[in-house]
């Protein structure tokens, strides 16, 4: 089963639900979670695994062969990423950080004056503990899309997957690229949440997404108690949804977070009852 | 030789504006012997993009054929087409006028790389 922690706002809780869900769920079956927040990934941290790196992340970059080129500029033209610049009567030029691959250009030049190079633009990391093996992938600062780093590591993992009773990915705050690339393909997206306007606008944000996506949602409530959750509660309603589990705003909680270890408390053991 | 200024006008009197990318104008100033010989002002069209500005202000200013181009503030997307162009930056602030004066008096000093990120903001 392949199971999506998001939910629209930054730092509701995505990690820590998804490195306390990968806990708990490894007593009793095998788990790999994958930290697909590429930008800034940091479940192993929060699980005290010391990640290797496996694979460096590649994507094809457009090369111009001078010989061919007849300076049309039509690469340049065709490019919807900004990523290659043309000026009268010079070769065009290719800012390559913008570039996403998507071979466009190579297509559309006339005089096939374009060959593939390969520029890194990520990495993938594994690490194991106990029944949970950790595979986060890791974006060069500076790279312009970070969901072909998403993608790649998904496509690393296919084969994998069949190994493992569970499959939890870890997505970035947020509703664009990088988090469809996360939540395509999942049974169910578990969207965690705060009782706060932001929280509540987000939510409601990545609540559409899914529906759109045809992802089965739920709705875990973290930091319940900090304000009337009446307006998540509100916001479920109008999708006809649960709220499957509430985390309290706690000391005990906060301290596990601080100290960089996973949580435990009975609202983990409530949304594994939910989604088994 | 053609260079070109960022500028918060379109003459000489106006200032070098603090950023490349998001400038309002270009001054296109035609310099020989030592003189100045024509000034041209081109609306920076780039500088409402959302992303990418500095890339398509340097690809503007490059097809006026300029030798060199002075600014304040360069981005590193921009910094990277004058490079592979060839085109010479130079840093410069205050006013367009005096700062061409110190450009030709071989004054003002080349920038090779880029001054800060992307999408900074001066205001």
């Amino acid at each position: 089963m392949r199971i999506a922690i998001t939910g629209g706002k930054g730092g509701t809780g995505k990690s820590t639900v998804a490195t306390a869900l990968a806990s708990e769920l490894s007593k009793n079956s095998k788990v790999l979670l994958i930290d697909a927040d590429v930008d800034c990934p940091d479940d192993d941290i929060i699980l005290s695994i010391k990640l290797k790196k496996v694979k460096d992340v590649e994507n094809m970059i457009p090369k111009i062969d001078k010989n061919k080129c007849i300076k049309c500029g039509k690469c340049s033209q065709i490019c919807q990423e900004n990523a290659i610049v043309f000026v009268k009567g010079e070769f065009p030029i290719l800012v390559a950080e913008q570039c996403t691959g998507c071979r466009a250009c190579k297509i559309g030049c006339p005089v096939n004056a374009i060959n593939e190079e390969k520029q890194k633009i990520g990495e993938i990391f594994i690490g194991k503990k106990e029944n949970i093996t950790l595979i986060s992938g890791k974006m060069k600062p500076g790279i312009e899309e970070s969901s072909l780093i998403v993608n790649a590591v998904k496509k690393y993992v296919k084969q994998k997957e069949k190994n493992y009773d569970y499959v939890i990915i870890d997505t970035a705050a947020g509703t664009h690229c990088p988090v469809i690339a996360a939540l395509l393909d999942v049974d169910l997206g578990i969207a965690v949440t705060e009782p706060t306007p932001l929280g509540n606008h987000d939510l409601k944000l990545i609540l559409q997404l899914m529906k759109k996506l045809n992802v089965k949602a739920k709705i875990v409530l973290n930091r319940s108690d900090i304000a009337d959750k009446k307006i998540i509660e509100k916001t479920a309603k109008k999708f006809a949804l649960k709220i499957i589990a509430e985390i309290p705003y706690s000391k005990e909680i906060e301290k596990s977070y601080s100290e960089g270890k996973p949580i435990e408390h009975e609202a983990i053991k409530k949304i594994l009852g939910e989604i088994k | 030789m053609k260079i070109a200024v960022s500028s918060t006008g379109k003459d000489l009197e106006s200032e070098v504006d603090l950023r490349f990318g998001r400038c309002p104008f270009f001054l296109i100033v035609e310099i020989g012997d030592k003189e100045i010989k024509n000034v041209k002002a081109i609306e920076n069209t780039a500088a409402a993009q959302m992303g990418g500005a500095g890339i398509t202000a340097a690809e503007m200013v490059a097809n006026e054929k300029v030798g060199a181009v002075i600014t304040t503030n360069l981005g590193p997307r921009a910094s990277q087409v004058f490079q592979q162009l060839g085109i010479k930056v130079y840093q410069a602030q205050g006013k367009i006028k005096e700062a061409i004066q110190q450009f030709i008096d071989g004054k003002l000093i080349k920038i090779n790389e880029a001054t800060g990120p992307m999408h900074r903001d001066f205001k």
